[in-house]
């Protein structure tokens, strides 16, 4: 054989352990991004109360 | 000429020994010290391709993760700025959200492949045996 038995398969797994490790650091900054996203949702409903709290539509009768 | 596993090949084998001188056996033998060798280097050359695509694989795996997680340090900078709209956010983030799924589905289908691989390195001449069963006309022949 060209290599020693589970040669293979242990450097198969060093390399999918690494892979693995960037996966979960980007499930993390998925998880940051969704943070950022209702941190921006929030702030554009806020900033939509304001700006109809300072330009009230008008009702003309 | 009868066409057997090497599992099949041995037992006969076995069966010879038991009624037939060594010397008489020794061609017998030969042809089964080579056939099983036979099965070992297919199972070898096996692994040795499985080896190169499930290394590859992972490669593009990597490399589309990192993309990945350039998206999102990105996004983030941005969403944190305030330079882009939530809207806008949102549909990056569902793209790269999807890229994501698609990196981890071919980690998992790599790791899987992975698994595989160490079954036939654990015994060679029993994956080599396995195909053999499947396909009968593959099986080494024998004169005995």
């Amino acid at each position: 054989m060209s290599n020693q038995p589970q040669h293979r398969s242990r450097r198969l797994r060093s390399i999918l352990d690494d892979v693995q490790q960037s996966t979960a650091k980007a499930q993390q900054d998925a998880l940051r991004a969704e943070d950022v996203l209702t941190a921006l949702e929030d702030r554009e409903a806020r900033r939509a109360v304001r700006d109809s709290t300072l330009n009230p539509r008008t009702t003309i009768a | 000429m009868p066409q057997r596993t090497i599992q099949e090949a041995r037992q006969h084998l076995d069966g010879l020994a038991e009624v037939m001188s060594p010397k008489a056996l020794s061609p017998f033998q030969a042809e089964f010290d080579g056939a099983q060798t036979a099965a070992v280097d297919m199972a070898t050359r096996h692994m040795d391709t499985t080896f190169a695509a499930v290394a590859a694989l992972s490669d593009r795996v990597d490399d589309q993760v990192r993309d990945v997680r350039t998206g999102y340090a990105r996004l983030i900078d941005e969403g944190q700025a305030g330079r882009i709209t939530a809207r806008e956010f949102n549909e990056r983030f569902t793209k790269l959200r999807q890229q994501q799924r698609d990196a981890e589905r071919r980690a998992t289908e790599a790791a899987r492949t992975a698994e595989r691989l160490e079954a036939v390195e654990l015994d060679p001449e029993g994956w080599a045996d396995s195909l053999y069963q499947r396909f009968p006309l593959t099986r080494p022949h024998f004169s005995f």
